[in-house]
């Protein structure tokens, strides 16, 4: 049985100051989202981090958001954030071109529970830029593939256009050793695949429930769809894990701007088991 | 044609025959047959009178509607374990919608005219049918509620961030 997500290293003094990094690689994925690839501008190691971990990142002068790695954990010498431009922040990220420089401060949080998850099916359900945060959990099982029983992914997307990483997911897709799955809500002429919400792939995959350690990330509605979904189908709450957000400033749990009832969510989260979080989960005021 | 002929074990095995009785799994087989269709088959058209359902066996089926000006959208896809078609519950009805395989397909085809007549004569087997529609019906409402919400919308202040980048 699975108790608890992977936990979060500790936040030290260093974790408040932010490290120069200089953009190796922007890469558009759609109209509206992008990869950066950081490496540090002193050369050496990234910043280490666990699959599920965020960074924040400064949009000089706008401020800095909280962003998840979005690439493999094995790559030391570099860091990848993939970043829907949707405000101030995002929007500066997006201007950046190679060679200039970017400051970062992390890695924080919770993980995913990939040590956990060892000797059982692993379920990743993902909905838009969610897919970005569990990507690094992806390269993880597949990189160490006979720790694991089987590998699904579900992903939804907006529109195909709006689907990300298109060629690694044709390569994924044509894997014998997982299943990739994606679906659209709303279809265009060139599009051959699923049409519908993620949530009706998870009504039609094979399962063994007690089996499944599934790994949740989406906006919080498809969250909640995809839970209820994973219930109907037997899966136990204590094996699901959602990735949740909230506006952050310090990252370290010192400044409350993330709390979510009792939770400071840089630091108890952003993934949580789900009973962890039940009580406030879904809750309108909070 | 009875059950055992038309229904194999692998086709009772899909939740749309759970719970059951041997009786009526003879009366729905009664009223079915088998069926192929080659890729790009329109399998039901908009505005058709609807007599029929299909329980799908194989392949992938796009169901859509025609949209002046944006051509055939399609609104959902379905695979193995669905059922296309629910108007042929309530008499003298037509299609809503279009359905066309993009794949490939197989299915059961179920006369639900006759069915009609017999969950007449077969309560026990209409209120059977009639609670799995139910079920079909509102996990299709759930689903397209979901897509409604347009969930993974992008916020006001987003667009394309290749204009900035141009700028
Ligand atoms: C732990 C954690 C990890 C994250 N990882 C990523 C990541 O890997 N990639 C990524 O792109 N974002 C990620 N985010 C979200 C990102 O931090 C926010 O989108 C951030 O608020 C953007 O800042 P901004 O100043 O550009 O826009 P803001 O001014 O904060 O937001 C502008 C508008 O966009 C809305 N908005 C914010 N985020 C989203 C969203 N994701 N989808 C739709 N609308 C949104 C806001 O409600 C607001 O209306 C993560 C957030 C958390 C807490
Ligand atoms: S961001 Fe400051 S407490 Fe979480």
């Amino acid at each position: 049985m699975i108790a608890l997500a992977g936990t979060a290293p500790d936040a030290t003094d260093s974790a408040l100051v932010p490290s120069p990094y200089v953009v190796k690689r922007f890469v558009c994925e759609t109209d509206d989202t992008f990869t950066l690839t950081l490496a540090p501008s002193a050369g050496g190691d990234a910043l280490r981090f666990a699959p599920g971990q965020f960074n924040m990142l400064y949009g000089f002068p706008a401020g800095d958001v909280p962003i998840s790695v979005s690439g493999p954990t094995w790559r030391k010498d570099v860091l990848i954030h993939t970043i829907r431009a949707v405000g101030p922040v995002t929007k500066t990220l997006a201007q950046l071109q190679r060679g200039d420089s970017v400051l970062v401060r992390g890695p924080f949080g919770v993980p995913w529970p990939i040590a956990n998850a060892e000797g059982q099916d692993v379920l990743l359900v993902a909905g838009g830029i969610g897919l970005a945060p569990l990507r690094p959990v992806l390269y993880h099982v597949l990189k160490h593939r006979r720790r694991y029983r089987s590998l699904t992914v579900l992903y939804g997307a907006r529109t195909p256009s709006d689907i990300l990483f298109r060629q690694e997911i044709a390569k994924w897709q044509a894997r014998s050793d997982l299943r990739f799955e994606v679906t659209v809500d709303r279809s265009d002429a060139s599009w051959h695949g699923h049409v519908g919400v993620v949530t009706q792939l998870l009504d039609r995959i094979e399962l063994s429930p007690l089996q499944t350690c599934a790994m949740v990330c989406g906006p919080e509605v498809m969250m909640h769809f995809t839970r209820l979904a994973l219930s109907k189908r037997g899966v136990p709450s204590s094996q699901m894990y959602l990735s949740m957000e909230r506006n952050m400033k310090c990252g370290v749990g010192s400044c409350g701007h993330c709390q979510l009832g009792p939770f400071f969510i840089c630091k108890d989260g952003p993934v949580f088991e789900y009973p962890r979080i039940a009580s406030v989960f879904s809750v309108k005021e909070l | 044609m009875n059950s055992d002929q038309t229904l194999t074990p692998q086709m009772l095995a899909l939740p749309f025959f759970a719970g059951y009785g041997r009786e009526d799994l003879q009366i729905l087989s009664k009223h079915c047959r088998p069926v192929n269709w080659p890729t790009e088959f329109e399998v039901i058209r908009e505005g058709q009178v609807a007599t029929e359902f299909f329980l799908i066996l194989d392949g992938r089926i796009q169901v859509q509607t025609s949209v002046p000006g944006r051509g055939d959208v399609t609104l959902q896809t379905l695979v193995r374990g669905d059922i296309l078609g629910w108007s042929w519950l309530t008499p003298n009805a037509s299609y809503s919608f279009s359905a066309r395989t993009i794949l490939p397909a197989s299915a059961l085809s179920f006369d639900g005219t006759a069915l009609l007549r017999e969950c007449e004569q077969h309560p026990r087997l209409g209120y059977l049918l009639m609670r799995r529609f139910a079920l079909v019906m509102s996990d299709r409402l759930r689903h397209t509620r979901l897509q409604v919400l347009d969930l993974y919308a992008p916020p006001r202040t987003s667009g394309s961030f290749q204009a900035l980048r141009k700028r």
